[in-house]
This record gives structure tokens, sequence and C-alpha cells, in this order.
């Protein structure tokens, strides 16, 4: 069997040479090291000389072609081997890579080569080298049966920088990033992944819409609900679908960072506000002189303020991160306004140094702005504590949603004459109005928020103990 | 014996030569060689020339992927080794000291076993070839930066120093290192120190391409001692009697603490830089033949025959048996097998690291 | 246009701008009458002289400095270094001068400079002949570090690089340098620094590699579209600057990425890429970036093809973000 002589590797970075010359013709007898061919390379040109000795049976390039390094350039007969005369040794000149079940081994093995060999077969030059740089692996990867075209239509058109992640999601699920997969963080993704949860599928309390942990958690805690996943009906022709954008977004953002972040407690109670009443009554015209519409909250903002003087508790903000609870010494207090979309809660500044009027005009001024849309960034934040008065519309009492990042929030309901049993058990009408207090039992306990209530409605029931701090 | 009858002289205008060229001895002193010492100078030449032969071959034949070529060298190189005590002074060579080294006594298998990459070599097949380096006999592993290796030189032979063993270090070169900032680092630390150190400079007018006239501006390198308070010889590098004397006495004053030399061995590179060189760019081939003419080897054999030491068929003789020597050498070298990848992670640090490890792992599985 | 190798595109560039400007200089070792060990200085010698074209004493520390001087004075010098392992004894004048000497001079000194070295391994050439630095040049405020991977890319940025006003190291793929033939624009192709190039469109998983190593990955990227992935290639081309946005882009909208490089793993340069891509993009992670690397030991001789990252590595690497 013949051996092939390969174009060696001359130099560093040469890759193939040129065939100059044959020293050797086919059929010419060839000794060990006997210079057979001339070859060109862009670094060197040299003779290169036989590994074996025996006939050069055939040249397999001729004068003028380019070979590439290792490629096969002449055949080489050895004396006895071609007789077949059971010579055990002739082995293929490239025996292919020994097929180890790891490609990435080296196909060279410590140890001994085999008896016959006379150690040319283990250089380290031969071409099944190669063999290691080919990409034989397969990738063991199933690709979801929801698959990634929505992905590919999504993409941007040209290499930029992620855009800004959204503010609004374009569907009335999770909100989705600028490629169509929601933001989360890894935690999340792999709480989500154990509790065999879509993350997909999961609202993120986080900004942008980030997904959390707690968010995964929550998600997974609505979803035990047993009978919960059941078989949805075909109901969507009948169905309307409104996506979520704008304040509607930013409201169910908040709600839920609310009722995920608190532990929210009620506590209700109700005043006898018939002193109050008669007070506005005599005190509007003199408000209306002054171009202010007088309502009820300047009243109750000013008592509560008083109230919260001597339970600066309902004061505060918790400090999550450092573990630290806030106790603000100043007292901004937002105040819930209706609007077309939704709610907003606009914020009358330092009302402890504010006279009633002073709130009322503040109040009416900031009311409007709301309706109208015209609220300044700086009109909604600052709170320490917030006041929701939907009264108007109906209902006893309610559980009022704090307005995170406060401790608590009052809300007011309305004002109406109910029977009451008086101090000689008889029974009279009086104006009376129910307040819920909800507060984050995390910052403050019962007692504190019942003692602030009842000193609140101690100042309702007798507003005229506002005059002695005026 | 070395510092009565002290023949050379620095800073000569010729270089100094023992050996004419029609091989008659031209020395100041009377030559007090044994005929076999003699006759030892010519076969560790003629191995030195062999082993360049062979290993171009073997380079063409793709068992081994880089050779520097030493022909011309051979008489500088085995002059060198013969003024040196095996295995008790130290060696920092280059890449391009075949000769010396195995004249120096290093196993062939070893020499040989480095540049095919194989299990033979002691140093585990981790260096390009023509990069050895021996434990046993004090050589130090080369490096391919060059003149890299000149401050260490000087460090070990300041170690050396405080010691007292009478050590010294040979520390060799070609002309293109002495532009390195290492090596003027490495030189003036030895003259202020006074360190027992032997610098050797193997001038072969060439650093790849670059001529020595591009290299520097100095007449030659041995001047460049001067400036580093040690002389400097300027020396017939093809002449191995007179690299051997000249070798010697630098050594020898140096173990006597006299302080370090410098020696410039002026001799002729016949093949290109490395096997990677097409030396037809830079030189022309007149230039080339005339120093062939001038064959170290061939002027020594001359010197031999003069005095009955050589003929014929000695050579016969020599060629063949240091032929299968080498031969013998590759054939074990080549059945000793190519290094295991696992080696790759060892020897980084004393221990192998946690993360090195698992680097291990990720190859391996 | 012509085809031509990596080694040649360098040859033609140095020389177009030679023609263009004559301010522009080759030094380094046997770049003049030799044309260069990897022949990218052919024939300037012939065509420029031999003040144009340097032949250097054996002294990187000479070259850099020299080339330094010459930048100050007016002159763009192009310096070689013959091989990337050799630069070191040059580093300190690359780091301590040329980084340096505009912000030390506030501007009244500038280093407009090309240091060209051929990097990286695969050409058994062991510890010194297969150094790829490429973190130690990033790692020096002041200077700029391309690597290209073609040789229209490397004709591209080197021109970038001569007419740039701040010192640049172009790092050339030696092992590529004879390995690829392809097109080369002529005339004033430029390839910007700081611009990546996309050399496959995909979503399912992005490379980013750049240099030698984009032989690797393409040849990975093949195995994966034929074995249905459609993986996102990016070729970074600059390393100081890199294209962040690009890289960033690609990581957020795909979500899982794989990076290679053949330097060493600890603290190597794609560490700043993974690092960069989690600060900047997490949340669109959908697995951790991995890299692909060369080991933490000097390169060895033996293992030369073991130590590179090779396309099963890199295919196993995909593989575990694939199914993170």
């Amino acid at each position: 069997m013949p051996r092939e002589l390969l174009l060696p590797e001359l130099a560093e970075s040469v890759v193939e040479g040129e065939i100059v010359k044959w020293l050797v013709p086919e059929g010419g007898e060839v000794a060990q090291d006997q210079p057979v061919v001339e070859v060109m390379t862009d670094k060197v040109t040299v003779e290169l000389p036989s590994p074996f000795a025996g006939v050069l049976t055939k040249h397999l390039a001729a004068e003028g072609d380019v070979v590439k390094v290792h490629q096969a350039i002449a055949l080489i007969e050895e004396p006895g081997a071609a007789a077949g005369a059971g010579a055990p040794s002739a082995p293929p000149a490239q025996a292919p890579a020994p097929g180890h079940g790891d490609e990435e081994r080296s196909i060279v093995e410590a140890g001994a080569p085999a008896a016959d060999d006379r150690g040319e077969e283990l250089s380290l030059f031969k071409p099944g080298d190669a063999g290691r740089d080919e990409a034989v692996h397969r990738v063991a990867f199933q690709r979801p049966a929801a698959a990634a075209p929505a992905a590919v239509a999504a993409r941007p058109p040209a290499p930029a920088r992620p855009p800004a992640p959204p503010t609004a999601g374009p569907d009335g699920g999770p909100v989705k990033g600028p490629y169509g997969r929601v933001l989360a963080v890894p935690a999340a993704r792999k709480l989500a992944r154990e509790l065999g949860i879509d993350i997909e599928s999961v609202a993120g309390s986080g900004p942008h819409g980030r997904v959390r942990v707690e968010d995964v958690r929550a998600h997974a805690a609505a979803a035990a609900v047993p009978g919960a996943r059941v078989a949805p009906l075909d109901h969507a022709a009948r169905e309307e679908r409104v996506p979520v954008r704008g304040l509607r977004r930013v409201i169910a953002q908040q709600m839920t960072a609310s009722h995920l972040q608190t532990v929210r407690t009620l506590h209700v109670d109700e005043a006898n506000v018939s002193g109050l009443v008669a007070l506005r009554e005599r005190l509007k015209p003199a408000a209306e002189r002054r171009g202010v519409r007088l309502s009820y909250l300047p009243f109750v903002m000013k008592a509560v303020v008083a109230a919260l003087k001597e339970y600066p508790a309902l004061n505060t903000s918790l400090d999550e991160e450092k573990g630290e609870i806030v106790v603000k010494r100043y007292y901004n207090l937002g105040m819930a306004v209706a609007v077309d979309d939704g709610l907003v809660v606009p914020v009358v500044k330092d009302v402890d140094r504010l006279s009633i009027v002073e709130v009322a005009a503040e109040v009416q001024r900031l009311a409007e702005a709301a309706r109208a849309g015209k609220l300044a960034p700086d009109d909604v934040r600052g709170g320490t504590f917030s006041i929701t008065n939907i009264g108007s519309l109906g209902g006893l009492f309610s559980f009022p949603i704090i307005n995170v990042p406060e401790a608590a929030i009052l809300g007011l309901h309305s004002i109406k004459k109910r029977p009451v049993v008086l101090p000689d058990d008889t029974i009279a009408a009086r104006w009376m109005v129910y307040l819920s207090l909800s507060f984050d039992h995390r910052v403050l306990d019962g007692a504190v928020a019942a003692s602030f209530t009842s000193r609140l409605i101690q100042l309702l029931e007798t507003p005229e103990e506002l005059m002695l701090d005026l | 014996m070395i510092l009565q009858g002290q023949a050379f002289e620095p800073f000569t205008q010729e270089p100094i030569r023992l050996i004419g060229d029609g091989g008659e001895w031209v020395g100041p002193f009377e030559l007090d060689l044994e005929p076999e010492k003699l006759r030892g100078f010519y076969l560790d030449m003629l191995l030195g020339r062999l082993i360049d032969e062979r290993m171009s071959r073997l380079q063409r034949q793709g068992k081994t992927s880089f050779v520097a070529p030493s022909a011309g060298h051979e008489a500088a190189q085995v002059g060198m080794a013969h003024a040196l005590r095996r295995g008790h002074d130290w060696l920092y060579p280059y890449y391009r000291d075949v000769a010396l080294l195995t004249a120096l006594g290093m196993p062939l298998i070893e020499f040989v076993g480095q540049v095919m990459g194989t299990r033979a070599d002691p140093a585990k097949a981790r260096q390009m070839p023509y990069h050895p380096g021996s434990r046993e006999l004090n050589v130090f592993t080369v490096a391919s930066p060059i003149a890299s290796h000149v401050p260490p030189a000087v460090g070990t032979a300041l170690a050396m120093k405080l010691s007292g063993r009478s050590e010294v270090v040979l520390c060799t070169f070609g002309d293109g290192a002495t532009s390195e900032g290492d090596w003027h680092a490495g030189v003036n630390l030895a003259g202020a120190q006074g360190a027992p150190i032997v610098f050797a400079c193997e001038n072969n007018g060439y650093a790849i391409s670059v001529d020595f006239k591009k290299q520097t501006g100095s007449d030659n390198i041995a001047v460049k001692a001067q400036s580093y308070g040690m002389p400097g010889y300027l020396v017939d590098g093809m002449d191995v009697l007179a690299s051997y004397f000249v070798a010697r006495d630098a050594v020898e004053r140096a173990r006597e603490g006299v302080g370090p030399s410098l020696i410039e061995f002026v001799v002729y590179r016949y093949g290109g830089h490395s096997s990677a060189d097409d030396d037809a760019r830079y030189r022309p081939r007149e230039e080339v033949e005339a120093w062939r003419r001038r064959d170290p080897l061939a002027r020594y054999r001359r010197f031999l025959e003069r005095r009955d030491l050589w003929d014929d068929a000695a050579e016969e003789q020599a060629r063949a048996e240091l032929g299968t020597q080498l031969q013998d050498a590759i054939t074990r070298a080549e059945a000793a097998g190519p290094a295991p990848v696992e080696w790759m992670f060892d020897d980084v640090y004393a221990e192998v690291p946690a993360r090195l490890v698992r680097q291990r792992r990720e190859l391996l599985g | 246009m012509s085809v031509q190798t990596m080694a040649q595109a360098i040859a033609t560039t140095l020389d177009s701008e030679m023609a263009r400007d004559e301010r522009v200089v080759v030094i380094g070792e046997d770049v003049g009458k030799r044309g260069g060990v990897f022949l990218a200085t052919d024939k300037l010698f012939d065509k420029y002289g031999p003040d144009r074209v340097i032949d250097s004493p054996l002294s990187e520390a000479a070259i850099i400095g020299a080339a330094l001087g010459m930048a100050v004075y007016g002159i763009r010098p192009v310096a070689e270094i013959q091989f990337a392992d050799y630069v070191f004894p040059g580093f300190d004048q690359l780091v301590s001068q040329v980084a340096k000497v505009r912000y030390r001079s506030g501007g009244a000194f500038a280093a407009p400079l090309v240091v060209r070295m051929p990097s990286g391994g695969g050409v058994r050439g062991g510890h010194h002949h297969s150094q790829n630095p490429d973190a130690h040049f990033v790692h020096t405020a002041g200077l700029k570090v391309v690597y290209p991977s073609t040789p229209a890319d490397s004709a591209g940025l080197l021109r970038a690089a001569i007419r740039d006003d701040d010192p640049v190291v172009v790092m050339e793929p030696r092992r590529l340098y004879r390995a690829v033939k392809e097109e080369v624009p002529e005339g004033d192709h430029v390839v910007a620094i700081g611009e990546a190039a996309v050399r496959r469109e995909g979503d399912d998983v992005v490379l980013v590699s750049y240099g030698g190593s984009m032989a690797e990955t393409l040849k990975a990227a093949d195995a994966l579209q034929e074995q249905g992935i459609r993986p996102h290639v990016l070729d970074l081309r600059s390393l100081q600057p890199w294209d962040e946005d690009a890289v960033l882009a690609a990581a957020a909208r795909v979500g899982r990425v794989v990076l290679v490089s053949e330097s060493p793993r600890t603290a190597g340069f794609m560490a700043e890429v993974s690092a960069t891509i989690v600060e900047e993009v997490m949340d669109s992670l959908l697995a951790p970036p991995l890299r692909v690397t060369g080991f933490d030991t000097p390169y060895p001789y033996a293992q030369d093809r073991e130590y590179l990252p090779s396309p099963n590595r890199i295919l196993r690497a995909v593989e575990r973000v694939l199914t993170y």
C-alpha cells in the first residue's frame, strides 16, 4: 500500500505552497531523506526530503499547482509492502482520528505506540489534527412551541443601544421590553422556572414593569387557588378589549405596589360633625368674598395635621433598604381627586403653615388643575399623609389603599344625618360621618392608629379648638 | 596555568586566531593539549553540523515545526563548551547554541525530544523547538525574547559570588541582542558588581535580515565592554582553538574573582535565521559562498590532518557513528510519543489552582 | 478591488498611505530589505528608501520610543513589533510615554502613531510567538486598540489608525495572515475604529468575537445553522473603543450571549464585555453571558490547538445558554 507524501507546514502562518519542480519522476526510486520536490511558499523556497524510501509511483500535483498544507502531493510505494507480503506494518498514512466519544480530546493518547509503528504516525503534524477543529458537537436544544417569529418581526432596523424601556405595555398583559419580552431580574426568572410559571405572564411591580421575585410569588399565590385554572370558555366575541395605557396603567402599577408592600390594616370610626357643618355654613360667605370655595376638606386637613403632630407615627415612611422609619416633621397632605381616567392625588404642601382659607385656595387650585389634566409633577410628589374623600358618591366606609411610601390614608365619607343616642338617652338627628383609616401595620400599631383617630374626631367635633393653634 | 602566560589582548583591531587558513598553528604559545582532546573538538563540531542538517530535514518532513540553523557557529560554541566545568558552571544560552549544548553533555535524545515536542523533552514539550534547558547541566531554559536572559544570568553570577563555590556563568547571545535594553542593564550590573560571568556574543553579522552596520554604530561588539568596565575580546569564531583558549582564559579569570569579560566570536550563519526565513532576500549568494570557504570544520580538519590526527577513514567512521547516534536519538524521541493534553495545565504554579482544575475539566470532560 | 491575503492587504495599505502622505514612515526590525518577516512591509523599502522604511536595531524600546519622538515632531510613524510577544521591552515606552503624552501635556503634545504587531496563537509558536496581550493595551487609558479578522478590515482599520490623531495598537491575527484571500477595496477604504461588523443575522444566540477566533466562531455558527439554530455573529473589530451599542442591542434583543476570545480567561477583554452586558441589559437576559477563552496558562507549544477556543467548545457554551 503506498504512503502519502504530505506538504508540511513549512513556517508559521503558511497555509499553502506551490510545486516548483519535481526532482524525482513518477516511477523513480527514492531514498530516505532524498530531496523529492521543490516547493515555494511566500516565506521560503525549499526542497522537501522524502521521509521514507521506496518508489515514487505517482505525482498527485503538477508543477505550478498550488497545494494546501497537509495535502498529499505524491505516493511512495515502500519496498516489500507492495507485494502485500503479509507485512503487519503498513498503516495508512493518515489514520483518522481515533473515534473517541468526546471530539474535544486530543487524538493523541498517552502511552507507547503500537509495536509495529515506526513512530511517524504519532507525529504531531499529521493532518488528523484538523479533526479537532471541526464543529461536530450537536447542540441539545428543543425550540419551545410558541416560537420567536414575533421577536423577528419586532427587530429594530439598525443596531443601536436598546431604547429606554417603555412606560406602557402594548397589550393587556405585563409590560414587555423593547423586543417583546418582559424585563425580569434573573432571580425572578429562576423562581418562575422552578415554579413552572411562564414569566411572560407575570405582572411586574418594578420600574418599567420589571418583574421581581415577589411578583412571581404573588402570581404563584394567585394561581394556587383551586379551580382558578379552569379551561377558559370561549366568550371572545362578546368581549371588548381595552388597552391598559396611561393613567390607568400607572394606577394599576401603584395599587399593586402598595398592596404588595404594605400591611394594610383598617380602623373605622365615626364623628359627630354637626358643629363643623354649622361652622362652615357661617364662614362660607366670608370665604367666597375672598374668591375661595370653602369645603370641609380644609378643616379636616388642619385637624389631621394637629392630630399628626400628636401622633407622628402616622406621618412617616418606611425605608426598607436601610431598615429605618423616616419620621417627617413636615406636613404635605395628599387629596384624592377623581378625574376622567381615574384618580390622582395632588399634594397640598406644608399644611401646618397655611391658614384654612389658604388651604382651601390650594385645594381648589389643585382640584381644578387635576380635572383639567394640568397638574405639574411637583404637585403630586412629596406627600406625607393622604386623604381620600369620595363620600359624595355614596358608601358607608371603605378600606382605602395607602399612597406609598406614606404610612396611612384617611378615607372621609359622606356627611349624613343619622340618628344618635344623646347623653340623656334620647335619640336625635345629627350630622355624622364615618372615617376609614388604613394604616401600614409594619410601621405602626392599632393602638396608635386608634388614638390618632380619636384625637382627630375630637377636633372635628369641636373645631373651635383649632383656634388655639392659630 | 591560566593567569601566567596569558596571551590575549582585549580590544584588538583584528580577531584573535590561533589556526591559520591552511590549518597551521599560529598561536604565540606552545599548544599543550592531548590528541584525544584535539580530536574531541572536531567530533563535537561534526555532531553539531550533523544535527543542524538533520533537524532541517526533519522540518521539511513535517516532523518539527521550526529550526534555528547553527551551521557556521560550531567552532565558537564547542570552544566555549570545553572552557566550562560541566555540571558545575552555569550556562545561559540562546536558541542557536546547539553544538554548545551537545558538547557540554546534553543527551541527544533530550535535545531532539525538545525539537520534536515529544515526551522525551524534559521540559514537557512546553516550548517551541530550539528552546532547551537542563537542570542537571545547569543550563537555564531558553526564552525567545532576545536578551531577556542577560539580567537573570547576572543574577545567578551574583548568587555565585555569595556562595563561594568558584562557579562561573557563561551567557551567550547574538549580535542583535546587544541592542536591547535588557542587555545593557545586565552587562552594566555585572560590571558594577564584578560578577563572575563571561558574556559571549556569537556575532554572525545579521539579526534576521538586519546587518551589523544597522545594528550599532560601534566598530564591533567587543569595544562595548569598555563602557561597562570589563575587557572585551575580539575572536575569530571560526577557529575552535582560539575560541577555546580565550573562553577558558575569561572563565578562569572570573572564577578567580577578577571579574566579568565580554568575548565577541566573529562567525557566520550559513543558513537563514530560522526555517521561516528566506535569506536570499537580504544576503548575496557570493557572500555566503565566501564564508563557506572558511568553514570552521574544514579548517580544523586541515589542522588535525597536519598533525596526523585525522584522515578520510576517520572522517567516514566518525560520520557513521555520530549519524547512528543521532538517528537513534531521533527514533527514540519520536517513539516517546506526544505530550498529553492534560500537561497543559501543570506547572503554571507549584500547585494547580482550582480555576485551572475547572478549566482542565472543561476541556477534557 | 483586488483579491489579497491579509499580509498583502497590509503592505498595499502602507504603500498607498505612504504615497498619499509623505509624513508616513515605517520603522521596525527587518521591515526594510527583508520586507518584514511576514512580508507585511514587502517592497516598501525599494519604493521609499531607508529614510522612510527604517530597519531598526533589535530594541522594541527604541522602536516605540523613537516612533513617539517622530510623532511628536510631526511624522506619522507606523512601528512594527515583530511579534506581539516582544512588545514587552517596549511596553514602558508605550504605557509611560505614548499613552500619556497628550494627557500630561494638556494637549500640547500628541502621539498620532501606529504600533502593529502579529498577535495570537495557532502557529505552533509556543509561549513567545503566540501571545495575545490585548487586555494590557485596552487597560491602558490613552491607547486605542483594533483587531481585524479579514484582509479588507485589516486594510480599512490600518488606514483609519494611520489617520487617527491618537496612538493605535493594531493587533493582527498572525495565523490568518495568509489563510484567507478576499476582495480588498482600493482607494480610500476606511473602517471606522469602534464599529463592529455583523457577520451573520439571527435571533437565537449572539456570538461575539474578534481576530483569529472569528474563524472558529464562524465555523460554530455554520454548524448551528445546520442544526436549525440561528446565531447572530458580531465581529468586534475594535477593542478600545468597542461597539457597546451593537453588542448591547443584540444582547437585549436575543437574551443569550457567548463571548469568544483566545486570550487567557482571567481578567481578559471578554470579562469587560460580559460585565457591561450585565450592568446595562440584565433584565433582558435569559442566561448569563458565557465566555469561551484561552486557558490561564502560558501558551503551550504541544497543545497549540487545544488551547484555542475550538468550534466544539463554542457549541457547548451555546448549548448551555440555550438550555439555561
